[in-house]
C-alpha cells in the first residue's frame, strides 16, 4: 500500500473516522485502532513478515520489563545482549546474509581457494531496518535509565508499528514517540490541516519532482556509456533531487498522516541542500538515523571526549555503518567512507558545529550561495556511488562523465521535457527556501496568506500532481 | 473537529469548482476550434490499428488518415463528428471493419483498460457527449483521467499558436502508421487457429451501438460511410469469419461493406497476420486510389477482375 495510492488514502480516511470518531472516548481504543490498522498496513505488503514484526516488538517488550526488574546489572546486560543480538541477527540475516557470504566467496577466491559458498534467496522484510532501530532504541532507553519500560503491549506495539513509520521511518526514540502514545490525544484543527498540508508536499516532491527524474535516472544509469558527460552529470544532479524528493517526500507524507492523527514524529530533513558543509548536510539529512547513530553508537563510543585519534576512529566507524545500513552493498561502504572523508576536514579544524543551531536560517549571501553549492556537488558526488549497482559501473559513470566517448542519446529527448523538471525542482527550492524556518514547504500560517491564495496554491499543486506526476515509482528507502 | 469538516468541505467545493471550470473551459475551446483539414482531401480513414497501417494516405491522395490503435467506434464516432462538422468538403468515411470489430472479447479492454483510456479520453473528451462518459463510469480514477485532459488541451492550445495543431491532432485523433518489419511467420507461429480457441466470439453491444450512431450521423449529413476490411493473411484459418458474415448481415444491411481480407497480397508485405508493413500498405493505397469508386458500384472488386484477367 504505498503513500502515493488511492488505496493509501481510503485507508488514511477510515482510520481517521475510526480514530476521531469511534474511539473518541478512550485512548486506549484508539490505541487498539491504530495498532490494528498498523498491522493491516504492513500485511498489505506482505502478511508472512508479520510474525517477525511480532516476535521482534514481543521480543523487545519483555526485554525492556526484564530489564528494569533485573536487580543486577549483569542480568540487566544479558537482557539487553539478548535483544539487541537477536534483533541484529534478523537484520543481519535478512539484509547481510547473502553480501557476506558472496564477500567471504570473493576473499577465499583471491587467496587461490576455490569454494562452494551456498548463498539463499532471501526476500528483505520491508522496514526491518526501521522497526529493528525503533526497538533498540526503546531497549537503549530502558538500560540507560531514559525512559521507564512500558508494561501495555498494546501501547509498546503501536510504538514500534505506528504505520506512517513503520516502513522507512522516521526512526523514532522511545523518549519522544512513547510519551504520546501513553497519552490521550486531543484533536487540533490547526494540526490536521498542516498535516493535510505536509502530505500535499510530499506528494507533490514524490509524484512530479521524484518520479519524473527517476526516468532519466534510470535511463543514464543503466547506459551512462550512451550520453554525454555533461548528460550524465546533469543525471547525477537529478538524482540528488530524486533521492530527496522521494525520500522526505516519504516522510512529509508520514509526518503529515501521523499530525492527522494527534501525533507529532520526528523531523527527518531541515532542507539539506541548504547545507552550507558536510557536517551541516548530515545535521540535516535523514536526521532521525544521524542521530540515533550519534546517541547509541559514536556517545557510547567515547565521542570526542577521549582525543582526536577516538574521534576519527569513532567518526568513521559511525559512517561505515551508516554506509552499511543502507544496504548489502560495497557502494554503500564506499559512500559511508566517502562521507567521512568529507566530513574529516571538518572536523580536523574544529569546525563541525559552525553552522549549528544558531543559524538555522541560511541568508542568502554569495559565500553562503557558493558553500551551499560546493556542498552540494560533494555530496551528488557520493550520490553516484550510491545509485550505482556496483563499483564497477559508478567508476564506469564516473569515467564518462570526464572522458570524451560517442554518445547515442541524449536526456533532453524524453517523456517529460528536462527543462520542465528543472521548473519544477527550482519551485520546490524556492518554495523551500522560503519557508526554511519552518517544518515543511507548505506551511504558510507564519506569512498570513489570504484563504482564496492558500487554496488556489494547492488546487495549482493538486493540479501539477495529476498533470505533470509520474506512474509512481517505489519509493527508495522501502529497500533498506 | 467541525472547524476542521468545515474547512475541508469548503476546500473541495472549491477544488471541484475549479476543476469543473477548466475541464468546462478547455472542451468549449476545443469545441471552438476548427480542426481544418486540406481541402482536396474528402475522404476520412477513421478506425483501429488495421487501417491505421493499411492506408497510407500519401498514396491515396483524396483521403486522409485518422486511424490509430486500439480506438473504439464509441471514439471515433466522437471524433468523426468533429472532423465532418469542421470540413464540408469531406463525403466519404473509411471506416475500419474488422473479423473482430465486434467482438466482446477483443473489446472489452478498449473500454475498461485505464492505461489505454487514459490516452484515448483526453484526446476526445471535447467532442463526447455525456452519455459516452456514462460507458466509462466503472473504471477507477475517471474524475483524475478527465482532469488530466485539460493538459492535453493546453498542449493544443500551444501547437495552435506554434501554427502546428495539425501535428497535434494526428498525435492525438490517428495517422498512418508505417510498419517496417515483416514478423508474419513469427505470429503465424504464435497464434492459434480461431477454431481451436476455446472462448468463441460474443457480440460488443457496445461496439455495436456506436457503429450504429456513426452509420446513422453519416447517414443524416449525406457522407457515403464504407465498412473497410483490410486484407488479413489466412482470415479462414485465423479469425471468426462465420460470426463477421452473421453479424454483417443482421445487423449492418443498411451499409456498403468492403471487404478485403482476401486482397491479393505478397506474404512479405504483411507486418503480421492482420496487419501490413509499409509495402502492403503503400500497394493496397494506391489500389484504393485507383479502384475504390469502382468497388464501390460494383458488387465484385476490382482486384478479383484484375486476377481473373
Amino acid at each position: 500500500m504505498l503513500f502515493t495510492t488511492i488505496t493509501y488514502a481510503g485507508f488514511l480516511l477510515v482510520i481517521f473516522i475510526l480514530y476521531w470518531f469511534a474511539g473518541a472516548k478512550s485512548f486506549r481504543v484508539q490505541n487498539l485502532i491504530l495498532l490494528a490498522g498498523s498491522y493491516y498496513f504492513y500485511a498489505a505488503w506482505d502478511w508472512r513478515f508479520l510474525f517477525l514484526l511480532c516476535f521482534s516488538t514481543f521480543l523487545d517488550y519483555l526485554s525492556g520489563i526484564q530489564i528494569e526488574n533485573s536487580a543486577s546489572s549483569r542480568a540487566k546486560k544479558f537482557w539487553l545482549i539478548c535483544s539487541v543480538g537477536i534483533n541484529l541477527g534478523f537484520l543481519g540475516f535478512f539484509k547481510y546474509f547473502n553480501f557476506f557470504i558472496d564477500s567471504f566467496g570473493q576473499l577465499l577466491k583471491s587467496f587461490g581457494m576455490i569454494a562452494s559458498v551456498p548463498t539463499l534467496n532471501i526476500i528483505l522484510p520491508v522496514g526491518i531496518s526501521f522497526y529493528t532501530f525503533h526497538g533498540l532504541s526503546y531497549v537503549f532507553d530502558v538500560y540507560n535509565g531514559r525512559v521507564k519500560s512500558t508494561r501495555n503491549v498494546i501501547d509498546y506495539a503501536l510504538f514500534v508499528s505506528f504505520f506512517p513509520l513503520l516502513v522507512a521511518g522516521p526512526i523514532e526514540r522511545a523518549t519522544h514517540l512513547l510519551p504520546q502514545v501513553k497519552a490521550p490525544r486531543t484533536f487540533s484543527a490547526e494540526q490536521a490541516g498542516d498535516g493535510l498540508r505536509q502530505i500535499l508536499w510530499g506528494l507533490v516532491k514524490k509524484l512530479v519532482i521524484a518520479d519524473n527524474c527517476a526516468k532519466i535516472v534510470d535511463m543514464v544509469f543503466e547506459n551512462p556509456g550512451q550520453y554525454p558527460g555533461l548528460d550524465l552529470a546533469i543525471g547525477a544532479v537529478l538524482f540528488a533531487f530524486q533521492i530527496y524528493c522521494d525520500f522526505s517526500g516519504y516522510t512529509d507524507i508520514a509526518l503529515g498522516s501521523a499530525r492527522l492523527l494527534g501525533f507529532d514524529l520526528l523531523r527527518n530533513f531541515a532542507y539539506p541542500y541548504f547545507s552550507r558543509d558536510i557536517a551541516e548536510f548530515w545535521r540535516r539529512w535523514h536526521i532521525s538515523l544521524t542521530s540515533w547513530f550519534k546517541s547509541y553508537l559514536y556517545i557510547p563510543l567515547g565521542g570526542n571526549r577521549k582525543g582526536m585519534a577516538r574521534t576519527i576512529r569513532n567518526t568513521l566507524i559511525v559512517f561505515l555503518l551508516s554506509g552499511l545500513w543502507h544496504g548489502a552493498n560495497i557502494t554503500f561502504i564506499i559512500w559511508g567512507l566517502y562521507h567521512a572523508l568529507l566530513f574529516m576536514p571538518i572536523l580536523l579544524m574544529g569546525k563541525k558545529k559552525e553552522h549549528a543551531g544558531k543559524d538555522d536560517l541560511v541568508r542568502l549571501t554569495i559565500p553562503n550561495l557558493f558553500r551551499m553549492i560546493l556542498t552540494f556537488s560533494l555530496v551528488t558526488i557520493g550520490w553516484i556511488l550510491f545509485r550505482a549497482d556496483s563499483m564497477s559501473s559508478a567508476i564506469e559513470y564516473f569515467r564518462n562523465i570526464f572522458i570524451s566517448h560517442d554518445a547515442a542519446k541524449t536526456i533532453w529527448d524524453n517523456h517529460l521535457n528536462t527543462t520542465t523538471i528543472f521548473i519544477f525542482i527550482g519551485f520546490m527550492l524556492l518554495m523551500e527556501w522560503m519557508q526554511r524556518a519552518r517544518n515543511h514547504g507548505l506551511n504558510f500560517t507564519w506569512y498570513r496568506i489570504p484563504g482564496i491564495l492558500r487554496y488556489s496554491i494547492y488546487v495549482i499543486l493538486i493540479f501539477a500532481i495529476i498533470w505533470f506526476g509520474a506512474e509512481s515509482e517505489q519509493f527508495i528507502y522501502f529497500q533498506f | 473537529m467541525k472547524h476542521f469538516i468545515f474547512g475541508l468541505i469548503k476546500f473541495a467545493v472549491f477544488f471541484l469548482v475549479v476543476a469543473v471550470i477548466t475541464v468546462l473551459a478547455s472542451c468549449i475551446y476545443m469545441r471552438s476550434v476548427r480542426f481544418d483539414i486540406p481541402d482536396d482531401k474528402n475522404i476520412l480513414v477513421m478506425g483501429d490499428s488495421h487501417t491505421e497501417c493499411a492506408i497510407d494516405d500519401t498514396e491515396f491522395h483524396r483521403a486522409i488518415n485518422f486511424s490509430k490503435s486500439a480506438t473504439s467506434y464509441l471514439f471515433t464516432f466522437a471524433g468523426m463528428k468533429k472532423l465532418i462538422t469542421d470540413n464540408p468538403q469531406v463525403d466519404t468515411v473509411i471506416l475500419s471493419y474488422q473479423y473482430s470489430s465486434l467482438n466482446e472479447e477483443n473489446m472489452k479492454k478498449w473500454y475498461d483498460d485505464v492505461t489505454l483510456l487514459q490516452e484515448r479520453i483526453p484526446s476526445y473528451l471535447p467532442f463526447m457527449s455525456i452519455s459516452d462518459l456514462r460507458v466509462f463510469l466503472a473504471i477507477p480514477g475517471l474524475p483524475r483521467i478527465v482532469l488530466a485532459s485539460a493538459k492535453t488541451y493546453l498542449e493544443f492550445y500551444g501547437h495552435r499558436r506554434n501554427g502546428t495543431y495539425m501535428a497535434w491532432i494526428r498525435d492525438n485523433l490517428g495517422a498512418f502508421r508505417q510498419m517496417n518489419d515483416n514478423n508474419i511467420d513469427k505470429d503465424v507461429k504464435a497464434r492459434t487457429p480461431y477454431e481451436n480457441l476455446k472462448k468463441k466470439s460474443r457480440l460488443s453491444t457496445t461496439q455495436l451501438d456506436y457503429l450504429r450512431k456513426i452509420i446513422n450521423f453519416c447517414r443524416d449529413r449525406k457522407v457515403t460511410l464504407i465498412l473497410l476490411n483490410t486484407p488479413v493473411y489466412e482470415w479462414r484459418k485465423f479469425t471468426d469469419y462465420r460470426s463477421y458474415e452473421y453479424n454483417s448481415k443482421k445487423y449492418l444491411k443498411d451499409v456498403r461493406i468492403l471487404n478485403y481480407a482476401d486482397y491479393p497480397i505478397e506474404k512479405k508485405h504483411f507486418s503480421d497476420v492482420s496487419h501490413l508493413n509499409k509495402w502492403g500498405a503503400r500497394g493496397f493505397s494506391k489500389y484504393l486510389e485507383k479502384n475504390l469508386a469502382a468497388d464501390l458500384t460494383q458488387a465484385q472488386p476490382q482486384y478479383e477482375k484484375i486476377l481473373l484477367k
